[in-house]
């Protein structure tokens, strides 16, 4: 396997040894260089020696907790955080998010999946410049619409409060992570699939159409999601975050 | 005599109170009128004996010449005065015999020039009303409603004769009125009053006290429902505050009981957590082979039972926010995750049904139920529609349904019926418990139907469109 030293330094926090050998023998493979640290102490000196482009972040330390050394990391540095948790809770996940995590992972998670998650993350924030990448990255405005990926609703000016899918909200956040530009069918299937690889693929054309029966004011006539003759589709609404 | 008391507190109160209040005055108004009737006759017995004596004991003792003129001057239209001879009252009583007081207070007043007896008679002004027994229960009875309802007694004729020397006697002629208890107006006026100030104070004092009893009645049926209720004002007088800390106490307990499980499982679930994350990631450095897929596969049935312990634990003390959301797209993006993930769910559209709940404990429990169906009865067919200002979803499905004995009892966690444990379909028995309390939440229920004949279980979830969802920290105050 060959080592990229542009992959980068990863910190592992995790007061469970096992945990922190096996998730850093994992990335090391992947051909990140990671360092490891059991608790807050031990990861603020480490941030301190030497240079981390991203953290790996149990959510249950002794001592200071993974939420509130997230948020320190937050109000601190422009480092991401790939938050680790044993409590699988939907709560805890917007907390999580809430407090400046970049991606959670629930245990027992799987070492593709953290490697796929740690990757996503890196690639999205080296795409940002520093600094301008909000604290809470979770909200997308767009038309009418308030996107909220933290709690995977969207809600109206009038309040309502829709329910998406997983496929849907999937879709969704690639679009609005890419407006304005024009994506195949091939990329929205790429680029949707990753996570939840037991989905059955439906075609990207159903998932559309189902998509803009939520957010299109008239579905027959679609003025946010449009489609692009012989190429795909386009998100075509101004979107703004924060 | 319980029976006939109205039902309310205050109600019964106010009947007991009235009663009574009615009784005493009635009591009080007979003594006091007895009184007052007396006290009245005394002084106008004393005031007619003293007149009689002084006029009397004037003439005795003038000059006979004198005698006409005084009496003359005396003698008024209420109160005659006349000079007759001898014998013309024969039927007067001698004194002796007579147990009046106005007598005992003539014999002690008058001192007659001769050793002959004053004679004094007593009888009714109106000859009409013949007296009844003087010793009747009935009379004293007549005679004290008369006296409450006309204010007086019958008036009485007084006729006095004095002798006087020379064979003359001094005949005095007057009426002694017993007017005395007040008008039967007034005693109302006067009863009606205080029944009115009584009364209103009382129903004031009543809702006062019993207003508390309402208000614990409201904390406990919130608290039932959200263990995150607000605590109860400790105001008021002493006994309430005192239940109302009590209440507090209790609710607190309840809370720290609720709270110290959930953190239990938690502490739990993590610590098993932990160690099977280090089994799977070891499990998938093995390569490619069976035993990695069984191992993985165990992994993911333990994983499976520990969340929904979580989630069962932590449904009680959730901390999500109620916000208004469409049940519709709801339940639309449950059954298309399901059929996104090859199962075998179809959903009516419903158009927009918003109801102000809780979205993801919503989400959960529909999604529980649909699980079950997918899962015992092959297939979900789920409809949703607004019946009676409910939202009324049912969930059909193609299984064999569930013995009628278990209806009840697969409610209860961590129950799982026989069959379904032969099945190896896993879960640990709490999908549905899970899903009942968070419906309780919202003020819905779940209830299960065999469809007997066309085969399968039918699934009903009923919730009040206006849902007052249990709201933490937003509890109406009164």
């Amino acid at each position: 396997m060959s080592v990229d030293v542009l992959n980068g330094h990863i910190l592992v926090v995790d007061d469970h040894q096992d945990i922190r050998d096996l998730v850093a023998g994992l990335l090391a493979k992947e051909g990140y260089r990671v360092s490891a640290a059991a608790d807050g102490r031990q990861m603020r000196r480490q941030l301190i020696e030497s240079s981390v482009d991203l953290v790996v972040l149990d959510l249950m330390l002794p001592g200071e907790d993974g939420l509130t050394l997230c948020r320190d990391l937050r109000a601190t540095t422009n480092i991401p955080v790939v938050m680790l948790t044993a409590k699988g809770d939907e709560f805890d996940r917007v907390l999580g998010l809430e407090m400046g995590a970049d991606d959670y992972l629930t245990k027992p998670f799987g070492g593709r999946e953290l490697v796929a998650r740690i990757r996503a993350v890196l690639r999205r924030t080296r795409s940002v410049p520093a600094g301008t990448r909000s604290k809470t990255a979770c909200l997308w405005r767009f038309d009418r619409w308030t996107f909220d990926t933290a709690t995977r609703s969207l809600k109206s000016i009038d309040d309502a409060l829709l329910s998406l899918s997983t496929a849907e909200f999937n879709l969704l956040k690639v679009f609005v992570e890419r407006p304005q530009i024009v994506l195949t069918r091939d990329q929205l299937l790429d680029l949707t699939r990753g996570r939840e690889s037991e989905f059955i693929d439906r075609s990207i054309d159903t998932r559309i159409s189902r998509l803009r029966r939520k957010i299109e004011e008239d579905p027959q006539n679609p003025q946010i999601l449009k489609t692009v003759w012989g190429d795909g589709y386009v998100f075509a609404a101004d979107v703004s975050r924060g | 005599m319980i029976g006939l008391l109205p039902k309310s507190l205050s109600g019964r109160t106010v009947v007991i109170l009235v009663t009574g209040l009615i009784a005493t005055h009635i009591v009080t108004l007979l003594v006091l009128s007895e009184d007052r009737v007396e006290s009245l006759t005394r002084t106008e017995e004393q005031h007619i004996a003293q007149h009689i004596a002084s006029i009397a004991n004037i003439v005795s003792n003038v000059p006979s010449e004198w005698r006409d003129r005084i009496v003359r001057s005396s003698d008024g239209h209420l109160f005659n005065v006349r000079i007759t001879q001898d014998d013309t009252n024969n039927t007067l009583q001698p004194i002796g015999t007579s147990n009046s007081t106005l007598a005992d207070l003539l014999l002690r007043q008058v001192r007659p020039g001769t050793g002959e007896p004053i004679s004094v008679d007593i009888s009714d002004a109106n000859p009409g009303n013949t007296p009844l027994a003087p010793d009747s229960w009935r009379r004293w009875l007549g005679s004290r409603i008369s006296r409450l309802a006309y204010g007086h007694d019958r008036d009485q004729a007084v006729l006095v004769s004095v002798p006087l020397s020379e064979g003359q006697r001094l005949n005095f002629s007057t009426s002694m009125p017993l007017a005395s208890a007040p008008g039967w107006e007034r005693q109302l006026a006067v009863t009606g009053t205080f029944l009115v100030i009584v009364l209103a104070l009382s129903l004031w004092a009543i809702r006062k006290m019993s207003s508390p009893l309402a208000l614990f009645a409201h904390a406990a049926t919130t608290f039932a429902r959200n263990v995150y209720a607000p605590s109860l004002p400790e105001t008021g007088p002493s006994e309430v505050r005192e239940a109302a800390r009590a209440f507090n106490n209790m609710q607190k307990r309840v809370l720290q009981t609720i709270e110290g499980r959930a953190q239990m499982l938690a502490a739990i679930s993590h610590d098993l957590r932990t160690p099977l994350t280090t089994i799977r990631l070891r499990a998938e450095s093995l390569g490619d082979s069976e035993v990695r897929q069984r191992i993985l596969a165990a992994i993911e049935e333990m994983d499976a039972m520990l969340a929904s312990t979580l989630a069962f634990a932590r449904e009680g003390t959730a901390q999500e926010e109620p916000q208004a959301t469409d049940i519709g797209s709801l339940l639309e993006a449950i059954c298309s995750d399901f059929s996104d993930i090859g199962h075998d769910v179809s959903f009516v559209p419903c158009g927009t049904i918003v109801a102000a709940c809780r979205p993801l404990a919503l989400k959960r429990a529909l999604s529980n139920l649909i699980d079950n169906a997918v899962k015992y009865g092959e297939r979900a067919h789920v409809v949703a529609k607004i019946r009676e200002g409910m939202i009324d979803i049912s969930i059909t499905d193609q299984g064999p349904g569930v013995p009628n004995e278990e209806l009840e009892r697969i409610f209860q966690p961590f129950y799982r019926i026989e069959s379904s444990r032969n099945r190896n379909t896993g879960g640990a028995g709490l999908g549905l418990a899970i899903a009942q309390m968070a419906l309780d939440m919202h003020g819905g229920s779940i209830q299960l139907e065999n469809r007997g004949e066309a085969g399968g279980l039918c699934v009903r979830v009923l919730m009040p469109v206006g849902t007052n969802v249990a709201n933490r920290g937003a509890a109406p105050r009164h």
